[in-house]
């Protein structure tokens, strides 16, 4: 634990070496909601049908998805990108050749973005308040757990794209197809019951196209998130939703983790650990 | 002439490292079109090959060879880095391969180059970075990492950004940070390859005197530099295409492979004293260089019979009336030493 504390205190210090970069980062989100707030009234008076059941604000509806949305991005790049910086500056090479263990290291690597890139949210969720986003605030820690459970899922995403990296260099564009994949099915900026219908009415496409929307862990857990948070459902009312999340998150961390273990394996056996 | 014998004794106490028939290979990286004509043929290049060899605690252990030898192989396999396809590695008695977290307790591995510090902090924070993840408790931390700044000369240059240091001062950052631990075992990969002649003299000074002296550290030091080899190392062993071909002393390695070739300023170079010396034996392969602008012309001989054979050569040349300004004993190069070593082990085999 105190590696990884030391980590992402290193990663810290590191990312508020280049000061500009980080106020940019931060007031480019903060602005981000002025457009999100116009768009998502603009559109209300149409959404509000698709969205029945996720909360029938689609301002509110939107500012979920955005955040949801920059979770699973870090939760998904965070990894591969450390270690790929890590090849290129030696420093991985070093930091395993401590008496560190390996998943310590690997959170240590990747705590930061992931604890960045919630302090963003809360910005996000600050200023999308300030333009008058309800959500029922008491619920937020059943929320929040819900994204902790996000994260956990794509962070299994995460580690397998690192073991690629740790064993190819090239991940072959896996974090942009699951990312890119996700926020389009997933139900980031619009409900992924329009997708289904979508393919069915208005396209020639195969119908498993439209089924694409149920092998995307996103979709269980922002519908969680907005029944909770926008619409206070009981708990008990997202449970299934948060149950499928669960599995997946079970299946892929095992997933990352074995191909981790493995690509390590290979690296040390190859010697290929640090070459870049 | 003959290759030293390989030490494989097997001392009461336990060695530092001990290397038992130790080897790697690594695939060759084919193209794609070669991968495509024959997709199951496959070749390999034998890094490290059947090395056996102890290191003793406290030792400064040197190992030579050209580049592609193996050097960096044999420390990335020592520092659980790499893992070995045959053989056994053992630090104090842990084994790399079914211990790796002990070995890394004890051994601090320090790469060539400045890679591996982080660059936008400060050696303060880099080193509080690394003794964190050699789990140093946080209560002995400071005063420790102050101690190996004391130590490596950097105190006072501790808060500046590790990105505005000198390659004199990121080396010795990076030896600091192996210190920290106070490892049992240093590896050091040419540590002076980056360093200007005068930092690189002071380095070796600073090693000697603060690294394995006082710390008694075992250090195991991979180097081009015949300075280091002779200076500072106890014993040197000589890699090529991953084969140990020889350890011992490096002074007694190149007493053993050089020729007792010595070297004379002379005003007379076809004085008739020469060819007395060459018709009685004394001295052979006489070769005359060229006359230098003070008018004082180089010649080179072997004299068997190491320095007394020597002395007498001198006195009678002397005697005889030659005018002589030096008289000193050609010193066998790194480069030399290593390629006769090769080309004695060569031929051994070949004898064989």
């Amino acid at each position: 634990m105190r590696s990884a504390l030391a980590l992402i205190r290193v990663s810290f210090l590191t990312a508020a070496s280049y000061r500009f970069a980080m106020f940019v980062s931060v007031a480019s989100l903060a602005l981000q909601i002025v457009p999100t707030y116009f768009i998502g009234r603009t559109l209300d008076p149409f959404m509000a049908p698709a969205i029945k059941g996720q909360g029938s604000d689609y301002f509110g509806f939107l500012v979920v998805g955005t955040i949801a949305y920059l979770l699973l991005a870090a939760s998904v790049d965070a990894l591969p990108r450390a270690l790929e910086r890590g090849i290129s500056t030696g420093t991985l090479e070093l930091i395993f050749s401590t008496p560190s263990s390996t998943g310590s290291l690997l959170v240590g690597l990747t705590g930061y973005e992931l604890l960045w890139t919630t302090t963003r949210c809360l910005v996000v969720l600050g200023a999308a308040a300030a333009f008058g986003f309800h959500a029922h605030w008491s619920r937020i820690p059943e929320a929040a757990a819900i994204f902790a459970l996000i994260v956990a899922t794509y962070f299994g995403v995460g580690m397998i794209a690192g073991a690629m990296i740790i064993a190819f260099r090239r991940t072959a564009a896996l974090q942009t197809v699951v990312i890119v994949g996700s926020a389009m099915f997933g139900g980031v900026t619009y409900p992924p019951s329009l997708v289904t219908t979508a393919v069915s009415r208005y396209s020639n496409a195969p119908d498993w196209i439209g089924r694409l929307v149920e092998i995307v862990p996103l979709t269980y857990g922002l519908r969680a998130v907005r029944r909770i948070t926008i619409d206070d459902a009981p708990l008990r009312a997202v449970l299934g939703d948060v149950g499928t999340l669960g599995v997946f998150c079970l299946v892929l961390l095992s997933a990352g983790s074995l191909a981790m273990a493995h690509a390590l394996r290979r690296a040390r056996a190859e010697g290929t650990l640090s070459q870049y | 002439m003959t290759v030293v014998s390989r030490d494989l004794t097997e001392p009461s106490v336990e060695p530092a490292l001990r290397l038992r028939h130790l080897s790697k290979r690594f695939r060759v990286r084919r193209g794609l079109i070669a991968s495509l004509r024959q997709p199951k043929a496959a070749s390999w290049v034998h890094a490290v090959q059947d090395v056996s060899c102890d290191v003793q605690p406290g030792e400064f252990f040197g190992l030579l060879g050209p580049n592609g030898a193996g050097k960096t192989t044999l420390f990335k396999m020592l520092a659980t880095l790499t893992s070995p396809d045959e053989g056994s590695a053992t630090v104090y008695g842990a084994d790399v391969m079914r211990a790796p977290r002990d070995v890394r307790r004890m051994v601090a591995p320090v790469a060539a180059d400045e890679r591996g510090l982080h660059w936008r902090l400060s050696a303060l924070e880099n080193l509080r970075l690394f003794a964190t993840l050699y789990d140093l408790r946080a209560a002995a931390m400071a005063a420790r990492v102050d101690e190996v700044l004391g130590v490596v000369g950097l105190r006072g240059a501790e808060h500046r950004v590790v990105g505005t240091y000198s390659s004199g001062m990121r080396q010795r950052l990076l030896i600091a940070r192996a210190l920290l631990i106070r490892p049992r075992v240093l590896l050091l990969d040419e540590p002076t390859r980056s360093l200007d002649p005068v930092s690189a003299r002071d380095f070796r000074n600073f090693l000697r005197e603060q690294v394995a002296g006082p710390n008694k550290c075992t250090v195991v030091m991979a180097t081009h530099s015949a300075e280091e080899a002779l200076e500072l190392c106890d014993r040197v062993a000589v890699l090529h295409r991953g084969r140990l071909l020889a350890v011992g002393a490096a002074r007694a390695l190149e007493r053993e492979f050089s020729d007792d070739r010595y070297r004379i300023r002379t005003r007379e170079p076809e004085h008739p004293g020469w060819r007395a010396l060459e018709s009685s034996g004394r001295i052979e392969r006489r070769t005359v260089g060229e006359m230098e602008g003070d008018g004082w012309t180089p010649v080179e001989c072997q004299v068997s019979g190491g320095r007394d054979a020597a002395a007498q050569v001198l006195g009678t040349l002397v005697a005889s009336g030659v005018a002589v300004a030096d008289f000193e004993r050609v010193e066998l190069s790194l480069a030399d030493l290593i390629e006769r070593i090769v080309a004695s082990r060569a031929l051994a085999t070949a004898h064989a």
